[in-house]
């Protein structure tokens, strides 16, 4: 009987014994997600359960239960949350934000037992950004406040507890009437740091307060620091800390700020200014970033792959496969080499109807599968492959216009498909060398992705030549401005926009409408000149007779509104000379005539 | 069609029920505002425009001379944009060849004198006819090339239509207009127009067949 009562005591002191010694199992507890992005799907049948307001997401944890707590992904929210004791947390401090449009109160407590917790959101841009009283009991953990009138107002709640968080740039960082809790925080460039109505407060401790206008009233409290907090860019909001700062593990070995202690996101900033390029000579790609100040960064990692918009799975670089850790937070290169892309020769293209306009053509043609450019070629006289004329260009479209083109001259044309690999680059920022996702956990997520291409470019086929000429279109009605025109010549050439009747008419506009006898001869055509038009409209078969009589005019026209200036003048006195000389040969010929004849 | 037209005779016979309620006076002004379709009567409109009508808008102001009678003026305006001909090019493959693109632009500018059957305040429907004096305004341009032609022709339009008395359907919205705005009646009509305008050069008629549904206001 000892002996059994003896077991159960051994029984009974093991049984306590592994209760207290044996590692503690957290249970995640069960998540609502506030999501605004739009990006993604966002019901409440979605598993785990998503709402577009942080508010819902906050009511449909309570009505779950206590173990629910709420996940608000980045994103900007104007809401005014009323806290019914369930934690809100933000995946990303600085991304997820909760803004007033400049006026009211962001987060409200009103009871004890309406608190709950919040981490990792910034607040900005209201007059208020928590309010909390009568007896409200609010963790506020790893936040940013900046921009507020007042950042935290608490009343009658002592059991708020404010830590690890930034106070940048408010009215008052905190407002109390009791002796909360304070620790860890940065306060900076705020109007008044901590206001309280206590005479010696016991509770702030291990903060920063720096270029504040006044500090407040500080207590006794133990490990406050005075410093500059060496955020690492304060305009762009990031307030993670750099490398020697002296928040660095000032608050018994861990940081000061909303980036330290056991609940901080571990999530970098995303890296900036990628830029790939490629060494042709060593067919090697350099992708260059922007090196982040952020102290917790311990390198990057380089993605790369042949699909843009990833999945970043590339291979083949001597340095490895997609992804490649750099290790090392003051990097800020890495060089991809050995990537010999290899590209299949694209096929042909075909043209579609081209478009004959005024002095241009429009081109089209299909498009050609993997081409990365189109190489189109012309010339006025016809060509093939083995003598591709110099007029050329390359475009990454399916279609261009010819420009600067003489109406009805005919003119060849081409297009063949250029391939060329093109690797997709896209560089994170990490926290540690484990393997993680980006955008979730210890790496940033990825930066904007830059291309670069790689290899030989290949030249596939020439298209069949295609020809046509362009020429002065005519709009339908062809309705003519108002005003006189050239009558005969429009009976003549048939319609009002004709390239001839046009020439007439900038003759006119130009030569005759300028000078008074001009004008005044103008008038005179005006007034006889619709009566021939009839009768050339009553016989069009007198209509090539006037058009041959015409073109001396035309061509006159033609010469003295199209040709420059300069040119205009050197064939004028051109003719000059030759008048001149063969007048001067005339009247020599006759004088020696007459003194022969003497 | 007898009883169709017995039937418009019922409904323009002033309601006997409304003959108690307070006399408004009768309004002197009228302002129409349409929309609709308009279909020019150019006959190869929809081989360079690809359909045979484009959108038409227009407002209109007329003074009543008479209860039944109303003198007035109004602007509209229509925009289709479509693809010039390539004449060197139609010679060569002897069919029309369309290329490019092209903007026209018509806003008729309409005096009319407008016949109202209207014979009662309370009157639901209301037949019009009227007709008149139009200037058709236009402007081209196609693109690339040069720049804009600019011009009118002159010519004559008919119109007729009926309007619905909207006053009756909400009597207090009726009212409200009286006292906020002076409205006497606000009424919705469908009408179609018919405008013959034609370019004096080359006898191209500009104008066509408009189907127009709007808003009256009287006032």
């Amino acid at each position: 009987m000892k002996l059994i009562k003896t077991k159960q005591l051994v029984l009974t002191a093991v049984l306590i014994l592994l209760s207290v010694i044996a590692p503690k199992v957290t249970v995640a507890a069960d998540e609502i997600i506030a999501d605004n992005s739009g990006t993604t799907s966002c019901t409440s049948s979605d598993t785990p359960p998503c709402y577009t307001t942080i508010q819902a997401a906050i009511d449909a944890a309570v009505a779950k239960g206590t173990t629910y707590s709420v996940r608000v992904e980045p994103g900007t929210y104007s809401e005014n949350l009323t806290m019914k004791g369930v934690t809100v947390r933000g995946r990303e401090t600085a991304r997820t934000i909760l803004s007033g449009g400049g006026s009211g109160t962001l987060v409200t407590a009103t009871t004890g037992t309406n608190s709950g917790s919040i981490y990792n959101l910034t607040f900005a841009n209201a007059s208020i950004g928590i309010n909390a009283s009568n007896s409200a009991s609010l963790t506020i953990k790893n936040n940013i406040f900046r921009g507020l009138t007042t950042a935290v107002s608490l009343a009658a709640s002592s059991s708020t507890s404010i830590t690890n968080n930034v106070f940048y740039s408010n009215g008052t960082g905190i407002t109390t009437d009791s002796d909360n809790a304070i620790a860890n925080n940065i306060f900076m460039s705020n109007t008044t740091a901590i206001s309280t109505n206590q005479t010696n407060p016991g509770g702030i401790t291990y903060n920063d307060f720096y270029l504040n206008a006044s500090d407040g009233t500080l207590g006794s409290g133990t490990g406050n620091i005075f410093d500059n907090p060496t955020f690492v860019d304060t305009a762009s909001c990031d307030f993670h800390l750099q490398t020697g700062s002296l928040c660095i593990n000032a608050a018994s070995g861990i940081d000061m700020g909303a980036y330290g202690g056991t609940d901080t996101d571990t999530i970098p900033f995303m890296v900036a200014g990628v830029t790939a390029t490629l060494d042709t000579a060593t067919n090697s790609i350099t992708v260059s970033w922007n090196q982040t100040l952020d102290h917790n960064v311990i390198g990057y990692r380089v993605y790369y792959g042949q699909t843009s918009g990833g999945p970043y799975d590339g291979t083949g670089a001597t340095e490895g496969d997609s992804p490649i850790t750099v290790t090392g937070s003051t990097e800020s290169s890495f060089t991809l080499s050995g990537l010999t892309a290899t590209v299949i020769t694209p096929g042909t293209p075909e043209f579609y109807q081209t478009s004959p306009l005024n002095e241009a053509l429009d081109l089209s043609w299909s498009a050609v599968e993997g081409a990365t450019m189109y190489k189109v070629y012309w010339s006025t006289s016809s060509f093939d492959s083995s003598s591709l004329p110099a007029d050329s260009v390359e475009v990454d479209t399916t279609s261009y216009r010819l420009t600067g083109l003489t109406n009805g001259t005919t003119y060849y044309f081409a297009v063949a498909a250029i391939a060329q690999a093109s690797y997709y680059v896209a560089v994170t920022a990490i926290y540690s060398d484990t393997n993680t996702t980006p955008g979730t956990s210890n790496e940033s997520d990825y930066s904007a992705e830059v291309a670069a291409s790689a290899g030989d470019a290949q030249t596939g086929p020439l298209s069949a030549v295609g020809h046509d000429y362009p020429e002065t279109l005519v709009a339908y009605p062809d309705l003519e401005s108002q005003g006189p025109h050239c009558f005969i010549a429009t009976a003549a050439f048939g319609y009002y926009s004709a390239p001839e009747v046009q020439a007439l008419r900038a003759f006119r506009d130009h030569y005759l409408l300028t000078n008074s006898a001009g004008a005044a001869f103008v008038r005179w055509y005006y007034e006889h000149g619709p009566v021939a038009a009839a009768y050339i409209n009553a016989h069009p078969a007198y209509k090539p007779l006037v058009r041959a009589a015409l073109m001396p005019a035309v061509g006159a026209a033609l010469f003295m509104t199209k040709t420059p200036f300069f040119i205009r003048i050197v064939i004028v006195l051109l003719f000059l000379m030759i008048a001149l000389m063969s007048a001067y040969r005339s009247f020599k010929k006759k004088l020696s005539g007459s003194g022969g004849a003497l | 069609m007898k009883k169709i037209l017995l039937l418009l005779l019922a409904l323009a016979v002033p309601a006997v029920a409304y003959a108690e309620e307070p006399v408004l006076g009768l309004p002197s002004w009228s302002m129409e505002f349409k929309g609709g379709m308009f279909a020019p009567a150019l006959g190869d409109w929809e081989q360079y425009y690809g359909r045979k009508d484009m959108p038409q808008y227009a407002m209109t102001l007329a003074y009543k001379v008479l209860r039944q009678i109303e003198i007035g003026a109004g602007m509209g305006a229509s925009r289709d944009r479509g693809q010039a001909s390539a004449p060197q090019h139609s010679a060569d493959t002897g069919q029309p060849y369309v290329s490019g693109s092209v903007t026209t632009k018509l806003y008729p500018l309409n005096v009319f004198v407008l016949a109202r059957g209207i014979f009662s305040e309370d009157q639901l429907l209301v037949p019009y006819i009227g007709g008149g004096w139009t200037r058709m305004f236009y402007r081209q341009t196609i693109d690339g090339q040069g720049g804009e032609v600019r011009g009118s022709a002159d010519g004559y339009h008919f119109r007729g239509g009926l309007q619905l008395c909207l006053d009756q359907l909400d009597e207090s919205a009726a009212n409200n207009m009286y006292s906020d705005y002076s409205v006497y009646h606000t009424y919705f009509f469908i009408e179609a127009e018919q405008t013959q305008a034609k370019v004096k050069s080359s006898s191209q008629d500009l104008g066509g067949t408009a189907y127009l549904l709007g808003l009256l206001f009287e006032f």
